[in-house]
């Protein structure tokens, strides 16, 4: 077994130029792996975390909540009768009330279509307002009728802390409502969709819209998020005539989730069939180059076993190299990536918006990427060098020596 | 046989005679138009919206010149209290007390609830001559609640733009005010009901005291307006229907 080790690291150490190509390869494989899942990773955790604050873990609402949603028709609403002692269920860490509607501000001579959210106290907490908020003070935020308007909407209102605007809107009851809030604070959150609405607290939006002890949605956040399938089920249990969902099978989520999934096992299968077409290729070189050798080696009485093993360790050990090399490459990168993060620039902000995503992406470095990544490289080289070699020991040496 | 043929005659006669008396269908409707619209009116009135089971109620005051300028106010509940409307020709303004601010409805919003109920603003609105507005035909003659009425079908004009693209309206013949009216839109689907009733004579003219509107495709919804305290033809002051008027606190 020494000398088939001994013959193995020659000849990985003669042909350079080969050894360098397929380690190269094996190399770019796993890096194209682990920075391309990490920056899936970054964009599901970065369109997920935000999805979560816009919902809740778990989000209950009315049946028709989301039938109506889109037309912003306020009847589809909750009453804190039908949600009484929610604090109380399992798992429930916090439950935050909500009311999202649309209207119309005016300021001055400026009008604009904008939503406005109708939170409670704790939704301070959850959309992260004291390390967003640019200008003013939350504390204000509290009192009533008062605002904090997105950086963008402050912008195209130009409209600035103290000033007061007005919200029309319909209320519940599809009659017209008018009120007049004042400036308290403006935010700048990295999800750039906080940046286009505004906030107003929940008591005045129920006034503005006729919802006394009503809502839109529940957001509910959980003690522990990993039970949050048992705790959808408990919920529907006992209150049976709400919708109530996780955070990921609401909406565009749904379909996130899924296409996740699926494009998980595209990049798995991309760097499977790269890595895989690479040792093969690599190898069927080799063995196409070696066969006079594998001929020789043969007829002075190495047997076909020996040489099968001489040449998958020669290809399972350029696919080490190329998977710790890739494995380095790759981390470096990724966590580069993580921490200054890839920005595509202000032209993007609508679009990424729309799919409750940041303009700017943070590829993250998971270990279970790195495992993956380990096991798939080592895996395909074994099978790409045992591959090519197979149907070549079949032939007797006097064949082989002569096709070469 | 002469007998037959003489009686056939009289018979013919008589119903030629009878029909050459009765109005045309425009001449009813001019009538309705006529009767419907005082000079000047000022009463108090009560909304109530029903939703399912809930029921909201609210409260206004209402001055009105012809069918061109009216000024309403709305007194009831506190939260709509100070809401104003001012109606001058085809313009309507509403005054939002919460806003202090004057919002002027047109377009797509006149087809919007009046304050949650089941009137749009378009209903509130109208201020045309039904004949300048509509085709009619009489159906037929029938009785409704003990009133003798005509069925009359209205079809929107060519390029006229209505709130409702056709009406079914059953109209007192002696009266000569409308009991009831089916509004349909374009599709031909039937969209409110509406119904008038307990016409008081004042002044030589009859002016309902209950509309109930309903809203056929939601079920349970309709808003019913009882009108109280009617005065016909009084000096309304010039400044009610001005934009500074709608906007004193």
């Amino acid at each position: 077994m020494n000398d088939i080790i001994k013959i193995a690291s020659r000849n990985i150490t003669r042909n350079k130029r080969r050894t360098f190509l397929t380690v190269t390869i094996m190399t770019l494989g796993i890096i194209v792996y682990i920075f391309g899942m990490g920056y899936m990773d970054g964009i599901i955790e970065s369109a997920f975390e935000r999805s979560r604050k816009m919902t809740g873990e778990i989000r209950m609402t009315h049946k028709d909540f989301e039938l109506k949603e889109k037309t912003r028709d306020l009847r589809a609403n909750v009453s804190y009768d039908q949600v009484k002692g929610i604090e109380d269920q399992k798992n429930i860490l916090y439950a935050n009330k909500r009311i999202r509607f649309g209207g119309v501000i005016f300021f001055k001579d400026k009008e604009r279509n904008a939503m406005g959210v109708g939170i409670e106290k704790g939704d301070l907490d959850v959309f992260e307002m004291s390390s967003s908020l640019i200008k003013g003070k939350l504390e204000d935020f509290q009192k009533q009728g008062k605002a904090l308007v997105g950086v963008e909407l402050a912008k195209k209102l130009d409209i600035g802390i103290g000033d007061s605007f007005t919200v029309m809107t319909s209320t519940q009851y599809e009659s017209i409502s008018a009120q007049n809030y004042n400036v308290a604070g403006i935010i700048n959150d990295r999800n750039p969709a906080l940046n286009q609405i505004f906030f107003i607290n929940l008591d005045d939006a129920q006034y503005l819209l006729d919802m006394d002890g009503a809502f839109t949605e529940m957001a509910l956040f959980l003690k522990d998020i990993k039970l949050k399938d048992q705790t959808v089920v408990n919920l529907k249990e006992n209150y049976k005539e709400l919708d109530i969902k996780a955070w990921n099978k609401i909406g565009i989520n749904n379909q996130m989730d899924s296409w996740m999934k699926i494009t998980e096992v595209v990049f798995l299968l991309i760097f499977g069939v790269l890595a895989a077409i690479g040792i093969l290729n690599t190898m069927m070189m080799i063995v196409f180059e070696r066969r006079r050798e594998m001929g020789v080696l043969e007829s002075m009485g190495m047997r076909k076993k020996e040489i099968l093993s001489m040449m998958t360790l020669e290809g399972l050990v350029m696919g080490i190299i190329g998977t710790i090399l890739g494995i380095v490459f790759g981390v470096v990168i990724t966590y580069y990536f993580q921490v200054h993060g890839i920005d595509y620039g202000e032209a993007t902000k609508d679009i990424m918006a729309e799919y409750n995503m940041d303009t700017v992406i943070y590829p993250l470095v998971k270990v279970k990427n790195l495992i993956v990544s380990i096991f798939i490289g080592i895996v395909f080289s074994f099978i790409g060098a045992l591959l090519p070699v197979l149907p070549q020991l079949k032939k007797n040496p006097a064949e082989l020596l002569k096709k070469s | 046989m002469k007998k037959v043929f003489f009686l056939l005659s009289i018979v013919l006669l008589c119903t030629t005679v009878i029909f050459s008396n009765e109005l045309t269908v425009e001449e009813i409707l001019d009538a309705v138009d006529e009767n419907q619209t005082p000079e000047s009116i000022t009463h108090d009135g009560e909304m109530i919206i029903h939703r399912g089971n809930r029921t909201i109620e609210k409260k206004f005051e209402l001055k009105a010149e012809g069918k061109e300028r009216s000024f309403m106010e709305f007194t009831y509940p506190p939260r709509d209290k100070g809401t104003k409307y001012l109606r001058v020709d085809d313009n309507l303004w509403m005054y939002l007390p919460g806003a202090e601010r004057t919002v002027k409805i047109s377009g797509h919003m006149l087809r919007q609830s009046m304050m949650g109920s089941d009137f749009s603003y378009d209903d509130q609105t109208e201020n045309r001559k039904i004949n300048d507005q509509y085709k009619s035909t009489i159906l037929g003659s029938t009785t409704l609640d003990s009133n003798e009425v005509w069925i009359i079908d209205l079809i929107a004009r060519d390029g006229i733009d209505v709130p409702y693209y056709r009406q079914k309206c059953w109209i007192d013949k002696k009266k000569l005010v409308i009991h009831k009216a089916e509004l349909y839109g374009r599709s031909g689907k039937m969209l409110k009901m509406m119904y008038m009733s307990e016409f008081k004579d004042i002044s030589g003219k009859y002016y309902p005291h209950k509309i109930v509107m309903e809203d056929v495709i939601k079920k349970g919804h309709y808003t019913e307006v009882i009108v109280k305290d009617v005065k016909l033809d009084v000096k309304i002051p010039e400044k009610v229907f001005s934009l500074r008027y709608l906007e004193r606190k």
